[in-house]
């Protein structure tokens, strides 16, 4: 049996971070200089785009104090590249002296992205590369809004589906499904299981599978269990769909009809099931309340000896 | 005028107070900041009341806000970012005032490290309309109330159940709680070097609906719907070490997570009377005792690498390694709780020892070889290696059967540990032709391999061609088909022969060795092939205007080598989505939408009994032949608009959406004559209104009016009494139906 976790076996790792914590929060930050030949036009630029340039102050991209940060890179310049010098000189205007727009929609995604990815490449966006939002021509300033200081919509809990939901609508029409994740509610994230920035797993899911995934939340189906349940063991999603289903919990069908998709033996598992079993004609107990699940009930697997049938 | 006046003088008295109030309480945490005099950017509070006017444990499944009464709105959004320093700190609240709050502080130097520590809570209201037999609903162990005196084989219509039963039944409240603690640090170190931790300590704690039966098979099981207690506790670790260069990125990780459950068992008292088919005497009312095995302690760990590394400014290669182990070695609960269950065989080990090794390694590369040419290359392989030990099982159906009878039965049962082996190959060439047009086609390869499944292998091809137009300001779109195409290499009742006794598949007949229908083929590796179609259209006739219309259609055709096969024979998904903005000036912005949404299936099996094996086995027509088509259909609409700075001081709007949904099954038959099933249908209106005043420069109030509609018809729960079924004591809960109304009224304040 497993040796239950509890706080105190965490103790010395504790005082162990809690020690490195002290050091880190001691630490000042190196000053940074701009980059050379790189004179920094933030008070040109502010002069007509004074909004963007309030939230660019807002943001982690205005820090001066960060070495890495487009405030310490050439300001304006690092992102929109040196022709927002020329922009500035003739006095402005769209795509005036080529300075590099993100919300120009004839510059490619991957020009635009090319230029987030020369600071951005590392941690989660390793695998932009081979994500279907890079192949789809999604730009990162097609969901990101650099400018807004620290209420970048697509980071916000709240607001995270508003950005998502603009491309996905099939998605943002089922979350308003009677069964969903509470997605609407802002306490699942789309970024909570998916990661955006691209992965190895399936949908870009920030795991290698999908039901790695779901136990993320759901830990108690790990197992391994005694008597496995095989759709349920290869794929979640086998019988789940995950972001809204008119057939609670968040099933793709219901039983006893989705059960009897994979399950014919004789007797009530091959039964026909209608009408014949709901009030007033009769009373199915294999086709009311749970169905199936009335008995079946470890559909998720059984770690009990006498559990082969999923009823322990 | 002079109570007016001095109302007005206490208003900013109280302002000013309430703004020195929240100043004084932040200002240790804002001064770290503000060493250099940079000013707070966000500090915003927004206090306020709430009032629900209505129960609804469905309106309030997650968002807090299921019990009718007032409530506090609270949301806090204060941070501090200091340009000079890359000093800052940030407190953030939600929803302070509800079960679904959430708090998190951060600090730390920009470019150097950030601490953080988060608090989610969220509440999972479950049914509570439905009533249980049981006490002690909560605990691992049930009881019944005293006087009741167990269902009896005579009693034979609700009513007499119904008399057993109903005086003694009490309020279920289904409903759960997750409480996370979490908190996480990060820290870049020199020369590209970076650390990342986070730990996640969560409690869950409720109660959810679970079946306890008793009995087997053969028209002897007797259930009732029981509360399980939900006592989880789940520790969670994630930590990162990563160096990235321009050229190269690596990240190497690992992941632990310790789930553990404060309850091993459900133990349950059987409220039905001894009946002839339980060979243990002592199985019924009052003695027979049913214990449910609840989910045992696991572990899990992952260890891995993930990085990637540039050739070139075109070209690209990826890779990620990664090993992980799940295990879990709960002790097994005995074969049966029901005393006096002889038990002559014992179990084969005291525990599982289940250890499951998992392998990951993927590599790709992608390269733009043509400035107008791009060539994408994957390959993954992704391995679940169960090493539980496999052990024959006498099993004890239902806390039902004694004594054990010998392996040369349908009780003499080995574990079957899963394994699975994937390979994935995916190549695509991306081009880009002429006005801004970029065509695609691409390959994929699958293969997996499966122990103790009825699918050794299966393989699948897909191709996929594409066309998408992005750059252009008017009309972009793209339309894409993609054909898939799966085969199984043989099918065999692997599960059947791998987990029976030899000696009891000695002693069945021809033709009847079989515990499935041998004409099943069970989807997740059936013969299939797959279409799917995809298209979607933006167009802005002018700035003010944007349209929108998307289709998503997928038909699975699951081919069988033989007919007529048993199983899923089609599915088919369509989806499509209008879409509208409309923006008549720079503070106003309107949009609507409708998505429809559809499913369908269809499958074809036959009724049979024991008698009837050999001929339903075989692939001939059978009298009992029979086919559901389901049909899940879903309507959304969303209209709403959103006015900003209206006067230079309002903002106001509204959303309102409305969703329709439809299941619907159709069964037909041979020769049997079904009756129809009625449609379950869903119903849901959203109106949501809310207004912003701007009182001073860092002040508002804000109204707000939620107001709800929903309505649902289920009939597997509609007008079934908790003794409607003749051996399966329900809950009687009802579909949920309400019409609730939220008002607040809150005070925002801006610290400037």
């Amino acid at each position: 049996m497993l040796i239950r976790p509890r706080f105190g076996a965490w103790r010395m790792p504790g005082v162990l971070l809690g020690a490195f914590l002290l050091v880190l929060a001691g630490l000042q930050p190196a000053l940074a200089q701009p980059a050379p030949g790189k004179a920094s036009p933030e008070e040109t630029c502010k002069g007509c785009h004074e909004d963007y340039f309030n939230g660019y102050a807002a943001s982690k991209h205005g820090t001066k104090a960060d070495s890495r940060a487009p405030a310490s890179q050439g300001g304006c310049l690092a992102c929109h590249g040196d022709a927002a010098l020329e922009h500035a000189k003739q006095g402005g205007g769209k795509g005036v002296g080529g300075v590099l727009g993100f919300s120009d929609r004839k510059v490619p995604a991957e020009t635009k992205n090319a230029v987030c990815l020369t600071c951005h490449q590392s941690g989660a966006r390793i695998n932009w590369q081979i994500s279907s939002h890079a192949s789809s021509e999604v730009a990162c300033s097609s969901c990101h809004n650099v400018h807004s200081g620290d209420k970048d919509k697509v980071r916000m809990k709240a607001t995270q589906f508003e950005v998502c939901g603009s491309c996905h609508k099939t998605q943002r029409a089922q979350i308003n499904y009677p069964s969903h994740h509470p997605i609407k509610e802002g306490k699942v994230t789309c970024s909570s299981c998916h990661e955006p920035h691209g992965s190895v797993g399936p949908n870009m899911l920030k795991k290698e599978t999908i039901n790695e995934t779901c136990y993320g939340c759901h830990t108690e189906k790990r197992g391994p269990l005694l008597w496995e349940h095989p759709p349920v063991r290869e794929n979640c999603a086998n019988c789940h769909t995950p972001h809204g289903s008119i057939n609670a919990p968040l099933l793709k069908a219901r039983g006893p009809w989705l059960c009897q998709e994979c399950h014919a033996a004789p007797q009530h598992p091959s039964t026909l099931y209608s009408g014949t079993g709901i009030p007033p004609t009769g009373a199915a107990q294999q086709l009311l309340a749970r169905n199936c699940l009335n008995c079946h009930t470890q559909v998720h697997g059984s770690n009990h000896p006498s559990g082969p049938r999923w009823t322990r | 005028m002079k109570r007016l006046a001095n109302n007005s003088s206490n208003r900013v008295l109280k302002r000013k107070t309430l703004s020195l109030a929240l100043a004084m309480a932040f200002a240790p945490v804002a001064g770290y900041a503000q060493v250099t005099g940079e000013p707070i950017l966000t500090n915003e509070v927004e206090l306020g009341v709430g009032y629900v006017n209505e129960d609804s444990w469905k309106f309030g499944e997650f968002n807090g806000l299921g019990d009718k009464g007032a409530y506090l709105i609270g949301n806090i959004d204060l941070r501090s970012h200091n340009r000079d320093t890359a000093r800052f700190w940030g407190l953030t609240g939600s929803n302070l005032g509800l079960s679904s709050r959430n708090l998190r502080f951060d600090m730390g130097t920009q470019g150097r490290y950030r601490l953080f520590l988060e608090y989610d809570q969220i509440e999972k209201r479950g049914n509570d309309t439905g009533r249980t037999l049981f006490n002690g609903a909560g605990s691992g162990t049930l009881t019944l109330p005293a006087g009741f005196a167990g269902i009896a084989t005579t009693d034979t219509t609700v009513a007499l159940r119904a008399a057993k039963v109903d005086p003694f039944l009490q309020k279920l409240d289904l409903r759960q709680e997750r409480q996370n603690y979490i908190a996480g640090v990060s820290a870049e170190l020199a020369h590209g070097w970076g650390v990342h931790a986070k730990f996640r300590h969560e409690r869950k704690d409720g109660i959810r609906l679970q079946g306890g039966v008793f009995g087997n098979s053969g028209g002897n099981p007797r259930a009732a719907l029981i509360p399980e207690p939900v006592d989880y506790e789940t520790n969670e670790l994630e930590a990162a070490l990563e160096y990235a260069t321009q050229k190269m990125q690596v990240r190497v990780f690992y992941h632990l997570s310790l789930f553990s459950n404060d309850n091993a068992a459900l133990t349950w008292p059987n409220p039905y009377q001894q009946i002839a088919g339980w060979t243990a005497a002592s199985a019924g009312f009052p003695t027979g005792i049913g214990q449910l095995a609840l989910p045992p302690d696991n572990q899990a760990h992952q260890l891995g690498v993930n990085g990637g590394y540039n050739f070139s400014q075109t070209t690209r290669l990826g890779y990620t390694v990664a090993l992980g182990r799940m295990t879990q070695d709960e002790q097994f609960l005995p074969y049966a709780a029901t005393p006096g269950i002889v038990i002559n065989t014992p179990l084969p080990r005291s525990s599982l020892d289940g250890k499951a090794n998992t392998k990951l390694a993927s590599l790709n590369v992608t390269s733009r070889v043509l400035p107008t040419l791009t060539l994408r290359g994957s390959y993954k392989y992704d391995e679940r290696d169960d090493k539980t030990p496999q052990a024959q099982y006498l099993y004890i159906g239902g806390d039902s059967q004694s004594p054990q009878s010998g392996v040369a039965t349908n009780r003499a049962r080995t574990n079957l540990p899963l394994s699975h082996k994937q390979h994935l190959v995916k190549l695509d060439a991306d081009y880009r032709a002429f006005a801004g047009i970029k065509l695609n086609a691409g390959y994929d390869y699958e293969q997996i391999r499966r122990s103790n499944e009825e699918a050794a292998k299966t393989k699948e091809h897909t191709v996929r061609v594409g066309a998408r137009r992005s750059l252009s300001e008017t009309v972009t779109g793209a339309v894409s088909y993609a054909h898939s195409r799966r085969r199984y290499d043989s099918y065999h009742d692997i599960p059947y022969e791998a987990s029976f006794s030899p000696e009891f598949r000695a002693l069945q007949a021809a033709g009847t060795a079989w515990d499935n229908n041998p004409l099943v083929r069970r989807h997740p590796f059936s013969n299939r092939d797959r279409d799917r179609l995809k298209f979607n259209v933006n167009a802005s006739p002018s700035e003010k205007v944007a349209l929108g219309f998307a289709a998503d259609f997928y038909n699975d055709d699951y081919k069988s080598e033989q007919n007529p096969l048993l199983g899923r024979q089609e599915a088919k998904g369509t989806t499509y989505t209008l879409d509208a903005a409309f923006t008549p000036a720079d503070k106003v912005t309107t949009y609507a939408f409708y998505t429809h949404d559809n499913y369908e299936s269809r499958q074809q099996s036959r009724s049979f009994n024991a008698a009837q094996k050999l001929l339903a086995g075989s692939a001939e027509i059978f009298v009992n032949d029979w086919w559901v088509d389901v049909d899940n259909e879903a309507d959304t609409i969303g209209i709403g608009f959103k006015v900003t700075e209206f006067r230079s001081r309002i903002d106001f709007g509204a959303d309102l959406t409305y969703t329709e949904t439809t299941g619907h099954i159709n069964p037909t038959a041979r020769t049997l004559i079904p009756l129809p099933v009625p449609d379950n249908r869903t119903r849901f209106t959203g109106l949501q209104l809310f207004a912003k005043y701007q009182l001073q420069k860092n002040s508002w109030l804000r109204a707000s009016f939620l107001r709800q509609w929903y309505k649902e018809t289920d009939w597997a729960w509609d007008n079934v009494r908790p003794t409607e079924m003749a051996n399966v004591i329900s809950t009687g809960q009802q579909s949920p139906i309400y019409s609730v109304s939220v008002i607040g009224l809150s005070y925002i304040y801006r610290f400037q």
